[in-house]
């Protein structure tokens, strides 16, 4: 079961564990947390396993989760945006262009990616059609680690190695 | 590391240049030992062959056959 504490229409914290593979059995399913809240603080308890991996999966990725309320304005679940993917070739030689590209979900809100290696600039590049690229060469040898990120959607990284 | 914006096949990238780092001098260093291990076995048994990587790694070839 995953916990997500909520004040001002903001999460305050994510905690729960679920090892890989195991689901949850029906006694699990039907803890109530007791544990008492400051004043404004309520607890959105997420049982269903594919939310609670998404939910994690964003929240490892530093995307956005979207607090989902009812009729009543009452926060009653979340919505986890899919984090942004990175692809990119894992071996490259010297001196060859290498295409970094960035893919967001087709209904991003997001209109830019950064694009960044190591402690390198900072990169800024316009999405289109869910999808930001930016080219690189690399003119020495080594391993490089190219990180992509967007508001919305958190960071993901991924290695080069050029030889 | 440095940075800076060029035009190649007419298409505009950032070169990235950097001096490369102790951990991958040493790793070099590692693979130019093993690969002289290696051609200095095969020389004397031209029926040397190179043990199998162990289970879920992917090596990487660093001796031309």
């Amino acid at each position: 079961m995953v916990l997500i504490v909520v004040c001002a229409g903001q999460i305050q914290s994510i905690s729960g564990a679920r090892p890989d593979g195991k689901e949850l059995s029906d006694a699990e399913k039907t803890v109530i947390p007791i544990e008492p809240l400051p004043a404004g603080h309520l607890t959105i308890a997420i049982k269903d396993e594919a939310l609670m991996d998404a939910v994690w999966a964003s929240y490892d990725a530093g995307a956005k989760i979207e607090l989902v309320k009812d009729n009543e304005d009452q926060v009653v679940s979340v919505n986890p945006l899919l984090p942004i993917e990175i692809h990119v070739p894992r071996e490259v030689r010297v001196d060859e262009i290498v295409e970094a590209k960035a893919v967001l979900p087709g209904d991003t809100q997001d209109t830019q990616v950064t694009f960044q290696v190591e402690d390198g600039q900072a990169i800024a590049e316009d999405v289109q059609d869910g999808q930001a690229s930016h080219a690189y060469v690399f003119v020495s040898l080594g391993t490089y680690r190219i990180q992509v990120s967007s508001a919305n959607h958190g960071r993901a990284v991924a290695e080069v190695v050029v030889q | 590391m440095n940075e800076r914006k060029e035009i190649r096949s007419g298409k505009q990238v950032t070169v990235v240049e950097r001096k490369r780092t102790p951990d991958e001098l040493e790793k070099e260093d590692l693979l130019l030992r093993l690969e002289a291990l290696e051609t200095e076995a095969r020389r004397k048994n031209p029926d040397f062959k190179i043990p199998e990587p162990p289970k879920g790694l992917e090596r990487r070839q660093v001796l031309q056959p």
